[in-house]
């Protein structure tokens, strides 16, 4: 395999991985959105946590084998139309939306009135991870 | 120093939906995966309803995506069949076609079983995740073979 072969194959897995995380945290986010207090948050916040962790990686090694690819192969340059283009489109929103998906996984912890209405098997009592969660952030 | 292949501008849209689809369904597989692997213990209904949804309303469209994606572009570019890396392509969706279907078919009654029992489903759940984890190496294995282009 040539360095042109790798940088490609690298390039496309870590875009794989980056939508990869967008389909986690937006599985995440369809499962707590509308089920405040009846599901038991702390699977949904270690997927978060996946979701974040495969943006970090997939997210950077996007820019950086994409980068090296634009300055490696000749006929692209960094300043062509296209590659400024996702460059300024990749501005990460991600901060954000790992934010708001933890803060709806977290909202979802189970309250004593709707665990009681035993509409929901499923609901226990919140992790402790759930519960440092909440203790050490602000959900917006 | 590589030179820059520049494709017509009529395949980009179907190289699009090839690549957009597979990038979906790798993702939809991921996220199953990882589901069910956090249901592998414990009675999680939520969870395990959660990752048939997936397989139904991502990963099985997503499929079809990428599939008349590959279609279109391969009638577009006449790549030789004998080529190794179409080969691959062909072997890794097809058979993984009927794992997905597989996958799909005993999720849902893993979800059906934990929704009715406590704790119900959940061998079904571990034949699921290991159905997609190898679906979902396979795929890889696919990624390597279409970016590389071997043979």
């Amino acid at each position: 395999m040539s360095l042109y072969d790798w940088l490609l194959f690298l390039h496309v897995l870590a875009a794989f991985a980056a939508v990869a995380s967008v389909v986690v945290l937006s599985a995440i986010l369809a499962a707590t959105w509308r089920s405040a207090g009846v599901v038991d948050a702390g699977p949904f916040l270690r997927m978060s946590r996946l979701g974040s962790r495969l943006w970090d990686v997939g997210g950077m090694g996007t820019l950086i084998f994409g980068i090296w690819l634009a300055v490696y192969v000749e006929g692209y340059e960094l300043w062509d139309g296209w590659i400024l283009a996702a460059l300024v489109l990749w501005r990460s929103p991600r901060p954000r939306a790992c934010g708001w998906v933890r803060a709806s996984a977290a909202l979802s912890e189970p309250t004593p009135g709707t665990v009681s209405s035993g509409a929901r098997s499923e609901a226990s009592a919140p992790s402790s991870s759930t519960r440092s969660w909440r203790s050490r952030s602000q959900p917006f | 120093m590589t030179i820059a292949l520049i494709r017509p501008d009529d395949w980009n849209f179907p190289l699009l939906l090839h690549v957009g689809g597979a990038m979906l369904l790798v993702g939809s597989l991921v996220t199953v995966a990882a589901l069910f692997l956090l249901a592998w213990r414990g009675d999680s209904p939520g969870l395990i309803r959660l990752g048939f949804r997936t397989l139904l309303i991502a990963a099985l469209p997503s499929y079809v995506l990428m599939r008349v994606g590959a279609e279109w572009i391969n009638s577009k570019e006449n790549i030789p069949d004998e080529a190794d890396w179409i080969g691959i392509g062909y072997i890794t969706a097809d058979g993984g076609l009927v794992f997905l279907l597989i996958s799909t078919i005993l999720a849902g009654v893993a979800a059906r079983r934990a929704g009715r029992h406590p704790g119900g489903g959940g061998t079904l759940g571990r034949v699921v995740t290991v159905l997609t984890l190898v679906v979902l190496t396979a795929y890889l294995i696919a990624v390597w073979a279409m970016t590389t282009k071997p043979g």
